[in-house]
């Protein structure tokens, strides 16, 4: 593990280097594979398949933009994927990707209705790049180390067995629910710290927050990425360098990436029961 | 140990258990009886994955009717189900360790079910015999004062059964069980007390059935 | 009111679809918010294409998800939604572009033309459907909303009854964007309609007479706060 920590880590510091431009794309794609790792977790060790993770993403960013002491909330944000869960493994993740459309939805009025201008809410603070940069990456690398140590140990031996069978886990003396909902927590709290990077990191909060951009980027990703956690993280880049280079051209291009990847993925994958 | 009390249980209108009266001391009992006449009901009800429409159970003079499995299985009784129910994606060692946290324990019970050959192995990867020995092991390893085997013969060849007769003989004396079975016979020797259950009654009770 | 009532007459077609597609399709389509918004572009055109259009966006997707899973088929519909979008993205070149919308009185109340005739064009969808569903003809649809494999054993020809079913649905929501004109059009317009119908689906679904329920769902929720 040691060595990966120590190559992902060069591989980070590398853009610090480079012009600001290539900096913030940088940025943005440490922010995002946040998120990744953060929707893997769910994925491969709570079993659990989202399509909604910009829900905790965009709510903790606006969170911060209305008021910053309301992030004492963003803890509480994993009560909404323990509602979602009831509805099964199989809708869960339509049902997120619904709660995820319908908040992008909702957020235009939100924006317009209340103090926010046609480019969403401002962020109270604002930090230089490299603060930022060197925040996000230290953040980036906690988070995969928390997550590997997590996979790893005791508690993570019980959520994977949750996520096998609950029947089986209820018979050896585990509670699902209470290692279902530690699962959901640590993953919906490393989305709103994501969430919250990416707000003070564009200084304002606009309602794309909750659009299939963010809703899906950690699937497509983690895809891209042959659910390998480290690749998540190269993956990451690639998607944000793609989108942006390509931006001038054909803008956009990362929801043509994202539609290839969802059709291949499920006929690639027919015979899954979980995907 | 286990008392059981005016235990009944319907479903729609349907009635699987009626008014069952039942006072089990230390050993092993196995019950036995047609397709539907609630043996399969009756561990479930103990085991605490299903309730009971009225009646109450008691184990070592506490009552345990309505807790949830996780509390019983703390409490000292686990099951092992018709069907298995093991963690598929984990290997035997670590679906062990699960039932016991403790390595030394895990060392123990792989020797016992003879799985020493499979610890590594996936559990989805094994066989259909090895699958139900693993599950019930990990009901004996959470060290339990009465282990549940619901139809522990089911589904398995001969070989498997010979297996898990010889394994569940080492355990006479050593745990109390209630096992379910279509076979009585099987258990001749390892159970002390059979009961015969017809239409969710004890229909009757026998040293040795034949 | 009565534009409330086309409002409700629209989405009940709408959640219908979803509901045909999900219990005899096996799919929750999520491709309808994309078809929705194929029609809105096309009415720039001829609201007319949109019949062809939906019906062959339902064709292909039936096509290559008829051997997926309803997991499967799902995410597949989604990936076929924003391949569509993004189509339409790059065709027109625009973010949005605004259409004019034309009011019409119709007993003494003021709604939008467009209005009115995608509530009446749902109308007739809801009205065939219901006598379709109340005539013996309707006993394959139950039968595979059951059960597919028992309908399979029992003669049902399921491919070809859920070929139906995509096929009319799609044209059905593809033509309800064309004439539904909400006054501006935009890649992800489609996606407000869908959330709604499939929440009115989704509560539906709960009944064993589904149909009905979405009738019900899409007025109360539709025409209720008009009386608050």
């Amino acid at each position: 593990m040691l060595t990966k920590i120590l190559l992902i880590t060069l591989f980070l510091l590398f853009p610090l280097f480079l012009g600001y431009y290539t900096t913030f794309i940088a940025l943005i794609s440490i922010i995002l594979g946040i998120l990744t790792i953060s929707w893997h977790f769910m994925e491969k060790e709570i079993g659990w398949v989202s399509f909604g993770h910009s829900v905790p993403f965009g709510i903790a960013a606006y969170l911060l933009a209305l008021n910053p002491t309301l992030l004492f909330l963003t803890p509480f944000i994993f009560l909404i994927f323990l509602f979602f869960s009831f509805f099964g493994r199989r809708l869960f993740p339509f049902a997120t990707f619904i709660a995820s459309i319908a908040l992008w939805n909702v957020s235009h009025y939100f924006v317009l209705n209340g103090k926010g201008g046609e480019e969403g809410f401002g962020v109270p603070f604002s930090m230089s790049l490299g603060n930022l940069y060197t925040l996000s990456m230290a953040l980036l690398l906690f988070c995969y180390v928390f997550f590997e140590i997590i996979s790893k140990s005791n508690l993570g031996l019980k959520i994977k067995a949750v996520r096998d069978d609950e029947i089986a886990a209820k018979s050896v003396g585990i509670d699902p629910i209470r290692f279902k909902i530690v699962g959901f927590f640590f993953s919906t709290t490393f989305a709103s710290v994501a969430g919250v990077l990416h707000a003070v990191s564009f200084s304002h909060v606009s309602p794309s927050v909750f659009s299939p951009f963010y809703a899906l980027f950690p699937f497509v990703v983690s895809k891209i990425s042959f659910d390998k956690r480290w690749a998540c993280i190269v993956g990451s880049f690639v998607i944000v360098s793609l989108s942006h280079s390509l931006s001038a051209f054909l803008p956009e291009t990362h929801y043509i990436l994202y539609s290839v990847v969802l059709m291949m993925i499920a006929v690639v994958k027919k015979n899954a029961e979980n995907l | 140990m286990l008392r059981i009390c005016d235990l009944s249980k319907v479903y729609g209108r349907t009635v699987v258990l009626r008014g069952l009266n039942l006072e089990l001391k230390d050993g092993i009992y196995c019950f036995f009886g047609p397709n539907g006449s609630g043996k399969t009901t009756l561990l479930r009800i103990i085991s605490g994955f299903e309730k009971p429409s009225c009646g109450r159970v008691f184990f070592e003079g506490k009552e345990i009717t309505g807790l949830s499995p996780q509390r019983i299985v703390k409490m000292g009784i686990a099951i092992a189900f018709q069907l298995p129910r093991v963690f598929w994606n984990l290997d035997v060692e670590q679906n062990i360790f699960l039932a016991c946290m403790d390595k030394k324990k895990v060392k123990e019970v792989v020797k016992t079910f003879r799985l020493e050959e499979d610890v590594k192995t996936i559990a989805k990867k094994l066989s259909q015999g090895k699958i139900k020995l693993l599950q019930i092991s990990m009901s004996y390893a959470t060290n339990p004062r009465l282990l549940l085997l619901d139809e522990p013969f089911a589904g398995l060849d001969v070989g498997n059964v010979r297996l898990l007769i010889e394994i569940l003989k080492e355990l006479v004396g050593k745990k109390s069980m209630i096992i379910t079975s279509h076979r009585p016979k099987l258990l001749r020797g390892i159970a002390n007390k059979f009961f015969e259950i017809r239409g969710g009654k004890i229909a009757g009770s026998y040293e040795n059935p034949t | 009111m009565i534009s409330e009532i086309f409002t409700s007459a629209f989405y009940t077609a709408f959640s219908i679809s979803i509901l045909l597609c999900y219990r005899v399709g096996k799919i929750l389509n999520l491709s309808f918010a994309s078809f929705f918004t194929l029609g809105a572009y096309l009415s720039i055109l001829n609201p007319l294409l949109a019949i062809p259009f939906g019906a062959s966006a339902g064709f292909i997707l039936h096509k290559l998800t008829k051997k997926l899973s309803i997991a499967n088929a799902t995410i597949f519909s989604l990936g076929f939604a924003i391949a569509i979008e993004e189509i339409l993205r790059i065709y027109f070149r625009t973010e949005y572009i605004i259409l004019p919308v034309q009011k019409i009185t119709l007993f003494g109340e003021m709604v939008v033309g467009s209005h009115a005739i995608s509530g009446l064009i749902s109308t007739a969808f809801v009205t065939i459907f219901l006598c379709f569903l109340l005539s013996k003809k309707s006993i394959n649809l139950r039968v595979m909303e059951e059960d597919l494999e028992l309908a399979e054993i029992y003669g049902v020809r399921t491919e070809r009854l859920r070929l139906i079913v995509l096929t009319i649905t799609g044209t059905l929501i593809a033509f309800l964007g064309s004439l539904h004109n909400p006054g501006i059009v935009y890649p992800t317009l489609g996606w407000q309609y869908l959330i709604f119908s499939v929440i009115i689906a989704t509560l539906a679904n709960i009944f064993e007479r589904a149909y009905l329920f979405a009738i019900l769902f899409a007025f109360v929720i539709t025409c209720l706060p008009k009386f608050f």
